[in-house]
């Protein structure tokens, strides 16, 4: 690790902090949605499922499941006493399909009953017809009758088309990636418990505690401050838990609502899996020119996604794809245009990268090509074409502290690339089914909701009396220790040790209105928002101090000088003669000092022009690049990665074990999606891999023999909370590294001459064909 | 009584300490621990077997008595009633978070933990392994956790943690280990049966345990319908089936309990596997690595280490699957299966027992009893291939066994899963190279032969042509060996 500059405060300085959950985890006592005591009388619900993508719903009969003794309710569409709608930032997706169904999968009748194997055997008693219809699955089907979520969009700077004509040379091309399933171990799960007068408690495992809140009000025909929604941690998420929590948490509540009993629904491995929206898949089309040195002039794109059956956060992902479509590099003209388009697989959704891993995948395409048109190294392009300090992108925003060409030469460095591209020449040489290849990607993230008024959070944070403190935020924890982090700062700023603060579950009645945990920026907007609360706690507690002082020790010194560190209050000169916190804090509360606090954020300078493209989206922007060598047997078409390098510029980070924990994760998860995640659909719309046998995620027999991962500590202008930066998604781009490194492999069979054909993700399936093609 | 459900008593000792329980014969030991227990530190994740979240340690005196075992099992896959007589180690029987277990501090330590939710079951696995083995290489230590999936830490941490626990040895197994053995020493309590009113919705399952073949096969005529009763051996299959595919069975057979079913011992001609031995004891039987290499690298990279705990050989070729990578092994080593009824045993070949899509040469009532292997004594090869490297199903296996007379064929086997209904030999292949010598051209005629017989189908695991183009690099593969 580099360490150029102590920035931070020196309570967060010093050993980074355990996982403030780490004992209960290993020691099996953290406790998830279904793990809590079961409330007495508690019901579990079941789903009926569309079994067609597209159907007409001609009768739903209820009444011999209705009659099975154990079930208390079964309900449809016409059970919804409030708006049968659930969509959030649109309003096009209903709770309960009432004339036509959308996917394969949706829930289409709920049973609650005594117990799930009642509620299981009830819902097969559901007699259901349908008049099927003829699905749209594919992009180009729905491009063909122009089905899009919204107007396409567009994204543009200079002029592209006298670029092009006067370009060098001009490539054109298509690209397509595939879908990922989230596979968070902890299956979607709600329990609805309800209280007095029309009181519900939502202990949903979803990202959005706000949303959640709003929307199952809204189906209830109820008001937001009737539904309480309570998150203590999800068992991991990845954006799966965003939006496409919210259906699962209002079904629970409807349920509830209807049977005034608690409800239990939770998917089963094979329901979620079979159900629930994945990464967006794409196809996109670009045209790109460039000089003879390799300099990119031009670059026309069009990103297409599959946005499934209703816009979810198609959009908002569809315009973080566009917003990366540059990824490192200066582009001095370009179009981007951007379509989500509406098909008849499950509502796509959120996944870490949200788009921009699509968008990037792209742009990383033209380089490589680039690359081979010009006899070049890629790596070499992809540096040349890096932004440098200042330019800006195409939607108008200066890359700041841009330092793409620095990070790809200490990459190159740290994996002694000239000498690794020998090897693995002489490697190939002397083996027959096995080839060897290198895939570099550098990345640039932006930081911050590209939906502007999002990137704001709250933080409610009270002192007790014996100088323990309740900190509740507005962040979900799934594994990305926001907590952790949060605790640090809201520690820091106090000078208290962490053990004296337990974070909360996020709940709507002490925190309201709080953006989704997502889009990297947890940590940011919660612990910025955190650090105000334990601010305006200080300043209160700054005077009691001052004048403790005065009469314990006889010391006098003006309340901004006051030291606040390892649990005491001290004048800096007078070290040896402190007030212990507990102390401060007890006397504070018997002068009638208030000692909770609300703290505020809202990251500022942050805003878009979508109509024109133009605008500051990002608060700033996170820099690194990766590299993987890649080893593929030609027999099998297995790939295995051998090595991986990965240098990122985490700022002043919180916490460096936990950063590398998110970059180490995410690089594996990246690495799945690039080669053998792959998601797939019959010619009906169903999903065909719904199990962990046929959907395989990496397991620990992927993990690189070499896994160097350099974290570039410094600090820099652009950052967030005590000068650190967001750490969850961008990492998970460099899995696209292992992509292509399995292509440079296979292209090693035509001695790089040509290009291969290889698909996304680059499943053994894949590889051999693509091998095959390439042998001729 | 139509109304009624059977209810198995069992006992067993559960973190040190002995309990009993009335499980229902469909229950799993997963929903037993987190029901009933309420030890909710051992998490669903999947429910067939290929997450490892539900992961616990069963402790068992193996080997005729010779040894106190603990090993890895994915307890979503274990019937309740088979936890009768064991030790069960649970995550909260390692530590608490005020006095953690060696590795569930290296865990901490490493930040090995995010969600935290297939954190248990890694911890487990790794307890298995280091209560045996205090110095594990890399490799065993990827071994023993490849059947657990974690979406979060990309294993790096994890990794970490767990090449950090060596020398602690002496501090692995708890305190009440020692004690709990002696007393399953002489445990030899019968399990009990009784009746309850059946659950609205259920239907009505009986489970029975005989005691010997003769029992096994008056309870089968007694049961009559084949359609009406399940054998169950390690379950991998069956519990998938009725977890998953929510398959009932009226009667559930448990054979675990007849006596002299899993041993591995020599004969005249080489192995014989019986029918309750596990994928596992196959691995790291002597006389297995000794005469079978084949058979041990094929069960080495079959399913996970805890799923091979349970899983039997013979239950692998019971169920059929046209990928069953034992068949593939069986095939090619021309083993004979030996088949039992009430009436007495007969002996099939491997290669005349596959009969169709998930149909076998098996009739009513009929067990398989053991798998007799004669010693390989020439050259072999196998591969797998699958979508992923590391426990997946294969898109195709194959495994060869050969014998060479100077550089000139004299006998040749190459079995194939995945390619066609059935397991089956490449006959084709076989006849391309046999009294042949081996050379580019004939290999390739061979390749050729091996892609034109078999009819793969298009499915999750690869499309058709896929399978083809596999199949015939995999032929080519294992005749350059002979080269
Ligand atoms: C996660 C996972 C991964 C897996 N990976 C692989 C893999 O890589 N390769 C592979 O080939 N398989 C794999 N399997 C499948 C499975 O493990 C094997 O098929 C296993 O060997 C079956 O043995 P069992 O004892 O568990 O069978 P059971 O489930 O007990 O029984 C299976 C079938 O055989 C019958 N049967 C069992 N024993 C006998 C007998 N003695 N006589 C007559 N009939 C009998 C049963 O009635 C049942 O129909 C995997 C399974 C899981 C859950
Ligand atoms: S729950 Fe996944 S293996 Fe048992
Ligand atoms: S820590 Fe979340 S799945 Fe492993």
């Amino acid at each position: 690790m580099t360490k150029d500059h102590q920035t931070v405060k020196p309570a967060i300085a010093g050993a980074p902090p355990q996982h403030l959950s780490g004992g209960l985890h290993v020691a099996g006592q953290s406790r998830f949605v279904v793990d809590e005591p079961r409330p007495a009388g508690m019901l579990f619900a079941k789903l009926l499922a569309s079994p067609y993508a597209r159907a007409r719903i001609i009768s739903i009969d209820t009444a011999k499941a209705a009659a099975l003794p154990g079930v208390a309710a079964v309900l449809t569409h016409r059970d919804v006493p409030g708006a049968n709608q659930i969509g959030h930032a649109v309003r096009d997706e209903p709770l309960f399909p009432s004339d036509e169904t959308a996917f394969a999968g949706q829930p289409v009748a709920l049973v609650a009953a005594e117990s799930e194997a009642i509620a299981a055997a009830a819902v097969g008693m559901i007699a259901v017809k349908y008049q099927e219809l003829e699905p749209v699955l594919t992009i180009a089907q729905a491009l063909k009758q122009d089905l899009l979520y919204a107007p396409e969009r567009r994204i543009e700077r200079g002029d592209v088309d006298q670029a092009l004509a006067k370009a060098d040379h001009v490539i054109e091309g298509t690209v397509a990636s595939g879908g990922q399933e989230h596979f968070y171990l902890e299956t979607q799960a709600c329990r609805a418990v309800p209280g007095e007068d029309n009181e519900i408690v939502l202990y949903s495992a979803t990202q959005s505690t706000a949303e959640v809140q709003e929307i199952a009000a809204r189906v209830l025909g109820l008001s937001s401050n009737d539904i309480t929604v309570d998150v203590r941690r999800l068992g991991g998420a990845f954006g799966g838990k965003e939006r496409a929590a919210t259906i699962w948490a209002c079904l629970a509540a409807l349920a509830c609502r209807k049977t005034r009993r608690p409800v239990e629904l939770r998917l089963e491995r094979i329901e979620d899996m079979a159900w629930t929206g994945k990464r967006h898949p794409y196809e996109s089309t670009y045209q790109a020119g460039f000089t003879r040195d390799g300099k990119l002039t031009a670059y026309a794109v069009e990103l297409n996604a599959n946005g499934g059956a209703y816009t979810d956060l198609s959009m908002a992902i569809l315009e973080r794809s566009m917003l990366h479509a540059d990824n490192a590099y200066h582009i001095p003209n370009a179009r981007i245009v951007g379509r989500a388009c509406r098909t008849n697989l499950p509502p796509n959704t959120a996944f870490r990268g949200f788009g921009a891993p699509q968008g990037i995948f792209v742009i990383e395409r033209v380089m490589e090509r680039i690359a081979r048109t010009l006899g070049k190294d890629p790596l070499d392009v992809r540096t040349l074409n890096a932004y440098r300090e200042g330019e800006a992108t195409p939607y108008g925003q200066p890359v700041d502290e841009a330092c793409h060409p620095e990070l790809l030469d200490r990459l190159q460095r740290n994996a002694q690339y000239d000498r690794l591209r020998g090897e693995v020449a002489g490697f190939n040489a002397s083996h027959r089914t096995l080839k060897r290849g290198i895939g570099v990607v550098p990345v640039k993230f932006g930081i911050s909701f590209t939906t502007a008024f999002l990137n704001q959070a709250s933080a409610l944070l009270w002192v007790y009396t014996d100088g323990t403190v309740s900190l509740s935020h507005g962040g979900v924890e799934m594994g990305q220790e926001v907590n952790t982090k949060v605790a640090q700062v809201a520690a820091a700023e106090l000078g208290i040790s962490l053990d004296r603060i337990r974070v909360e579950s996020a709940n709507t009645k002490r925190v309201g209105n709080a953006s989704p945990t997502a889009a990297s920026t947890g940590s940011d907007l919660n612990g910025s928002a955190a650090r105000e609360a334990a601010g305006q706690i200080r300043q209160r507690l700054a005077p009691v101090a001052a004048r403790l002082l005065k009469e314990k020790h006889g010391i006098k010194v003006s309340e901004d000088r006051l030291a606040f560190a390892n649990d005491r209050i001290c004048d800096p000169r007078h070290p040896d003669k402190p007030i212990p916190f507990a102390e401060l804090v007890h006397e504070a509360y018997v002068n009638r000092v208030d000692l909770g606090a609300h703290g505020f954020y809202a990251t500022p300078g942050v805003h878009f022009d979508r109509a024109a493209g133009q605008g500051r989206p990002f608060h700033y922007f996170v820099f690194g690049c990766a590299l993987a060598l890649m080893e593929v047997d030609l027999v099998s078409g297995n790939s295995r990665i051998i090595d991986a390098h990965i240098v990122h510029e985490t700022a002043s980070s919180l916490n460096p074990e936990i950063d590398q924990g998110q970059i180490a994760g995410a690089f594996i998860q990246g690495y799945g999606w690039a080669t053998f995640e792959e998601v797939v659909h019959d010619a009906k719309g169903r999903y065909l891999a719904v199990t962990p046998s046929t959907y395989k995620i990496p397991t620990i027999r992927d993990l690189p023999e070499t896994f160097a991962i350099e974290m570039v500590e410094r600090p820099r202008k652009c950052s967030s909370v005590f000068g650190s930066k967001g750490i969850g998604e961008p990492p998970l781009i460099y899995g696209e590294a292992a992509w292509f490194g399995i292509k440079d492999a296979i292209e090693s069979l035509a001695d790089h001459k040509s290009e291969a054909d290889l698909a996304f993700p680059a499943t053994p399936e894949a590889v051999v064909l693509a091998a095959e093609k390439l042998k001729g | 009584m139509a109304n009624a459900m059977q209810t198995v008593g069992i006992a067993f000792f559960l973190n040190g300490r002995e309990v009993a329980a009335n499980v229902t014969p469909g229950q799993t030991a997963l929903q037993l621990l987190r029901g009933q227990f309420g030890l909710t530190g051992t998490k669903e994740g999947c429910n067939e077997g290929d997450c490892g979240a539900c992961t616990v340690a069963i402790g068992r005196w193996d080997g005729g008595g010779r040894e106190f075992r603990y090993r890895a099992h994915t307890s979503c896959l274990v019937p309740a009633a088979r936890l009768h007589g064991t030790h069960v180690i649970t995550i909260e029987g390692l530590g608490i978070p005020e006095n953690l277990h060696p590795i569930q501090r290296a865990f901490l330590d490493s930040h090995a933990t995010q969600c935290g939710f297939c954190t248990p079951g890694f911890i487990m696995s790794l307890f298995c392994l280091y209560a045996r083995n205090p110095d594990p290489s890399r490799a065993q230590i990827g071994e023993a956790l490849e059947g657990n999936l974690c979406r979060c830490t990309g294993y790096e941490s994890i990794f970490r943690a767990a090449a950090s626990i060596a020398g602690v040895a002496g501090q692995i197994l708890p305190p009440y280990h020692e004690p709990v053995a002696q007393a399953l020493a002489g445990f030899d309590r019968r399990l009990s049966f009784a009746e309850a009113p059946l659950p609205q919705g259920a239907e009505p399952m009986d489970y029975h345990r005989p005691e010997t073949l003769e029992r096994l096969f008056d309870l089968l005529w007694r049961i009559g319908d084949c359609e009406r009763y399940r054998i169950i051996a390690g379950g991998t299959d069956v519990v998938v089936d009725a977890n998953v595919k929510r398959l009932r069975f009226r009667h559930l057979v448990d054979i675990a309990g007849i006596p002299g079913l899993s041993e591995i011992r020599g004969t005249d001609r080489g192995v014989s596997v019986g029918a309750l031995a596990t994928l596992t004891d196959v691995t790291e039987h002597r006389l297995v690595s000794a005469k079978l290499p084949l058979l041990r690298a094929v069960v080495s990279r079959m399913a996970s280490l805890q799923v091979r705990n349970s899983g039997t050989l013979a239950g692998n070729l019971a169920t059929a699957s046209p990928i069953g990578d034992a068949a593939t092994a069986a095939l090619a080593l021309d083993a004979t299966l030996v088949l039992a009824t009430k009436m007495g045993e007969r002996r099939v070949p491997a290669g005349s027992f596959f009969k169709g899509y998930r149909r076998t040469e098996l009739c009513a009532h009929e067990l398989i009893t053991a798998i007799e292997f004669p010693e390989q004594d020439g050259p072999w090869d196998f591969r797998k291939s699958a979508k992923r490297g590391a426990v997946d199903i294969s898109s195709v296996c194959t495994a060869m066994t050969a014998r060479l007379d100077g550089s000139k064929v004299a006998a040749i086997r190459i079995a194939c899963g995945g390619a066609a209904a059935t397991p089956v030999l490449l006959a084709g292949a076989a006849a391309a190279v046999l009294g042949r010598e081996l050379a580019p051209a004939a290999i390739e005629q061979a390749a050729q032969a091996a892609a034109a017989e078999v009819a793969p189908i298009d499915d999750v695991r690869g499309s058709r042509q896929f399978r083809s183009a596999l199949v015939r690099n995999h032929v080519v593969e294992h005749l350059s060996k002979l080269l």
